[in-house]
């Protein structure tokens, strides 16, 4: 065993050195540059609105939101493959285990909001409007809930879950590639669970925290699962791009190929088909339960344009994919797989926007502020995971199970 | 030593036996995928491959074709879909049309999850199904089990069948092939009697049997649905359907009256029936509760007498009976804003379909009725006629309680406080057609102009 081991370490050893550290520096660059120049317009085209920065911390909203959702899908896949001691995923696990870890970013990026919070704006988050609260017994009595200092509280303790987790995730697989000490992946293993359990929770909380009480009135308690089952698929869906693209250029040869690409785009599948699953579950109990406080949020998005939103997000989100994927030579072919992942990506965020815009406009608004918002969140967040995966293997090649990865094969 | 030796048959020269193929066993899934290499490269197609394991790669020496299942499972699924979507169309808005609130005959959405799960189902049964005949199964005989070394191919061991029915098969030849690719034990197949491959007689017997009586309960269902009987019904769980206990209006020989409901003792009374507030629970004034009013020492009202005319409205003004009760005028409660706007809540869930949100006697229910025009709806009086105007709260009281002509009591449904509450609410909404100017407020009475 020991022999083919050292070889597929010399082997991903030399691929983690392909990236010359000047084409690294020339990335770095031009991320940095992104960061700074759609901060920058944010801040113009916010300060041009004069609308009190509202557009401006909903588009800020939407975007962290996007980026947070898919580190988060990633945390969760790691823990999966931890806690079910998978081996055909090995080879991709650590593109994973930087993606959660760079929640950082995204968190880094919600304190600004929770300041603005704190200092007592209310034009995000309405409940924060003690204007807007007063004579208003649902919110009133939701009050002990909704207001700005346990509202921060509680995403304190989200943040920590994360990025402790996130972070925890990636060092300990980290320190596996340098010091190859079997045990850890036990450890990993043993932690994964109580993590996934934390993960769910906070998950849960979180979306229901800073999504759903933009309209304060209205609640749905399996809101949770619908915005981790899109996370999940983005994260999936990142985690195929880069499987595929790898697979195309035939980086990581022997470690990373179409049998993998075929399993990671299975999976992408599997919870895609779970998100339309719970979202069309959420629509019919709301639906058949025919109660007005309920039905007013989807509504609301049957009209206004909202409507041809829903349609594009059904179709874009979950047919297309559907039908695309289900043949077993699409999910192997490199180009087909790159194209339905980037769909899905801009699908997951048009899923957020779906859930965010409703309360910012009654009708759908995509302007350069929206665009600016989702450049600067990603750029951002590829930043923090460059910070995390400088100088360190992107194939984590002292774990046990990565011969049983690399001849994995799809029967 | 001994002269004796078994007699033992005399084996006919190979090329004279009868030979189905051969079977070639390998000790390791690298020798069997190398000599299936081999024999493919040589040109032969009827190979097939026996491993404890799966081997990854060997479907494709063989140039195995993908299976048909998954698209029997697609088949399956949207034979499941599209026949849910229709079962759910043709029962609800084709067979059995039926209005239920007022919501549509069909709908998709509703339908979905009983398509989907026909979908899961029909898929499950397709893959199933195709599984067992994509494999012939049930197969009572397999050549190969003839041979006991083949017993180690679900523990240790690899093999390689060739047919000989294949082009390239020269027994000879083959097995020389087959020993040059590593190969540790070769047997020849034998050649096995079509009939023994064929389900034993008894088995094919029994599944024919079985298959006719599981054809005599549908047989008699269907006899059933298309005939009448003057038979009682079958009686399938008898200790159900006659349960040894006492029922309503029946008989009791434990008692000497015979009954099996019990009178209420003398000079008893059940804990909440003591109601001697009679203005309150009967609408009826206190000191005319006892005797003067027709009907029975406790108060109860006998019906009003009133005669049905052709068009289907009582006239009940001309035959008012003599020993009309002394109906209470005043309210037997407070009425406040709080009681009035609780009787507009229940008026709007009890009365309202009939009599309408308005009180002119046009409520859905109302209008539905009128619509089918069948001749047995009575359209309730407007609430806002003279006569009903003029009716003394007590009265109408007792027509929410018990009724009145069609309309049924409301007794069960409504508990008395809130009849009340109803009643101060109807006041309230007849005030809305007869009041005039000075009677509103006058700081409400400039808005009120406006809104004409």
């Amino acid at each position: 065993m020991s022999a083919p081991t050292t070889n597929l370490t010399a082997k991903s050893d030399k691929a983690a050195s392909h990236v010359k550290s000047s084409e690294r520096t020339n990335l770095y660059l031009v991320l940095f540059t992104m960061v700074a120049a759609t901060f920058v317009g944010m801040l113009a085209v916010g300060i041009g609105l004069n609308d009190g920065g509202r557009q401006l911390g909903f588009a800020w909203l939407l975007n962290v939101w996007f980026v947070l959702s898919i580190c988060l899908g990633a945390m969760f896949f790691v823990g999966i493959q931890h806690i079910t001691r998978s081996g055909w995923s090995v080879t991709l696990r650590r593109v994973a285990e930087v993606t959660g870890a760079s929640i950082v970013g995204p968190v880094i990026l919600l304190i600004p909001v929770l300041i603005a919070l704190l200092s007592g704006h209310g034009n995000l988050f309405s409940w924060n409007d003690p204007s807007y609260v007063a004579g208003d017994e649902i919110l009133e009595g939701k009050h002990a809930f909704l207001n700005a200092p346990f509202f921060s509280i509680r995403f304190l303790v989200y943040a920590m879950v994360w990025v402790s987790a996130g972070v925890w995730m990636l060092k300990t697989s980290q320190r596996q590639d340098r010091t190859g000490d079997k045990s850890l992946t036990l450890k990993m293993e043993r932690r994964s669970a109580p993590i996934l359990i934390f993960l769910a929770l906070t998950t849960t909380f979180a979306s229901f925290d800073w999504l759903m009480s933009l309209d304060p009135h209205w609640f749905s308690t399996i809101y949770g699962i619908y915005v981790f089952s899109g996370g999940m698929t983005a994260a999936l869906a990142v985690l195929s791009i880069v499987a595929a693209v790898w697979v195309k250029s035939g980086r990581y040869q022997s470690l990373v190929t179409a049998e993998h690409l075929h399993d990671i785009t299975k999976m992408m599948y599997g919870f895609n088909c779970f998100w339309a699953y719970i979202a069309f579950s959420q629509y019919l109990l709301i639906w058949y339960a025919n109660i007005p406080e309920e039905t007013i949020w989807l509504k609301h998005r049957q009209a206004h344009g909202w409507d041809a939103v829903t349609m594009v997000l059904m179709f874009g989100h979950f047919f297309v994919p559907f039908v695309v994927l289900m043949p077993r030579v699409a999910k192997r072919n490199t180009n087909v797989v790159i194209a339905v992942s980037s769909l899905l990506l801009i699908m997951h965020w048009l899923d957020l926007y779906w859930l965010v815009y409703p309360q910012f406009n009654e009708s759908p608004i995509l302007g350069s502020m929206e665009i600016l918002g989702a450049m600067f969140a990603v750029s951002f967040t590829a930043v923090v995971a460059g910070w995390f995966a400088k100088g360190e293997k992107l194939i984590p090649a002292a774990d046990p199970r990565l011969p049983e990865a690399v001849s994995h094969h799809v029967a | 030593m001994s002269t004796i030796t078994p007699t033992q048959p005399v084996a006919p020269a190979e090329s004279e036996i009868e030979v189905g193929g051969l079977l070639a066993e390998f000790r390791s899934a690298a020798d069997v995928v190398s000599a299936a290499k081999l024999l493919r490269r040589q040109g032969y197609q009827n190979l097939e491959v026996y491993s404890p394991h799966p081997i990854h790669g060997i479907d494709k020496v063989l140039n195995a074709k993908g299976s048909l299942l998954p698209w029997g499972a697609l088949a399956g699924a949207i034979i499941g879909l599209t026949g849910g979507l229709w079962m759910a169309w043709w029962m609800n808005a084709v067979d059995y049309p039926f209005i239920i609130s007022g919501k549509p005959m069909f709908s998709f959405l509703p339908s979905l999850p009983v398509a989907f799960e026909l979908a899961i189902l029909l898929a499950a049964f397709a893959v199933f199904g195709g599984a067992i005949a994509l494999g012939g199964l049930p197969r009572p005989a397999n050549r190969l089990f003839r041979i006991p070394a083949f017993a180690r191919a679900t523990n240790d061991r690899f093999f390689i069948c060739v047919d000989e029915a294949d082009a390239k098969f020269q027994t000879e030849k083959t097995k020389t092939l087959l020993q040059d690719a590593r190969s540790v034990r070769i047997e020849s197949v034998p050649v096995i009697d079509s009939r023994e491959s064929k389900l034993p007689r008894p088995f094919v017997l029994v599944a024919i049997v079985l298959s006719v009586l599981a054809l005599i309960p549908p047989v008699l269902i269907a006899k059933a649905r298309s005939t009448t009987s003057t038979l009682p019904r079958l009686s399938f769980i008898s200790d159900m359907d006659h349960q040894p206990k006492f029922k309503a209006q029946t008989t009791n020989s434990l008692f000497a009256d015979g009954r099996s409901m019990r009178p209420q003792m003398a000079g008893t009374i059940a804990q909440g029936d003591l109601r001697d507030d009679s203005a309150f629970y009967r609408g009826i004034q206190e000191q005319e509760a006892a005797g003067s009013v027709s009907g029975d020492s406790e108060g109860n009202v006998t019906f009003l007498t009133g005669t049905l005319t052709a068009n289907g409205v009582a006239s009940i003004k001309d035959e008012q009976p003599k020993n009309v009760p002394k109906w209470v005028t005043e309210f037997p409660v407070p009425v406040d804003e709080s009681l009035i706007r609780r009787g507009q809540q229940r008026y709007e869930i009890f009365c309202a379909t009939c009599h309408g949100i308005g009180g002119d006697g046009d409520g859905l229910v109302t209008l539905r009725a009128l619509e089918l025009e069948q001749g047995t709806w009575v359209k309730p009086t407007s609430l806002h006629a003279e006569p009903i105007r003029e009716q003394p709260v007590g009265q109408l009281y007792n027509t929410i309680a018990n009724g009145v002509r069609k309309m049924p009591g409301y007794a069960s449904q409504i508990p008395v406080r809130d009849r009340w509450a109803i009643i101060s609410y109807l006041r309230a909404l007849q005030k809305t057609r007869t009041a005039t100017a000075d009677e509103v407020p006058a700081d409400v009475l400039p808005n009120m102009r406006e809104l004409n």
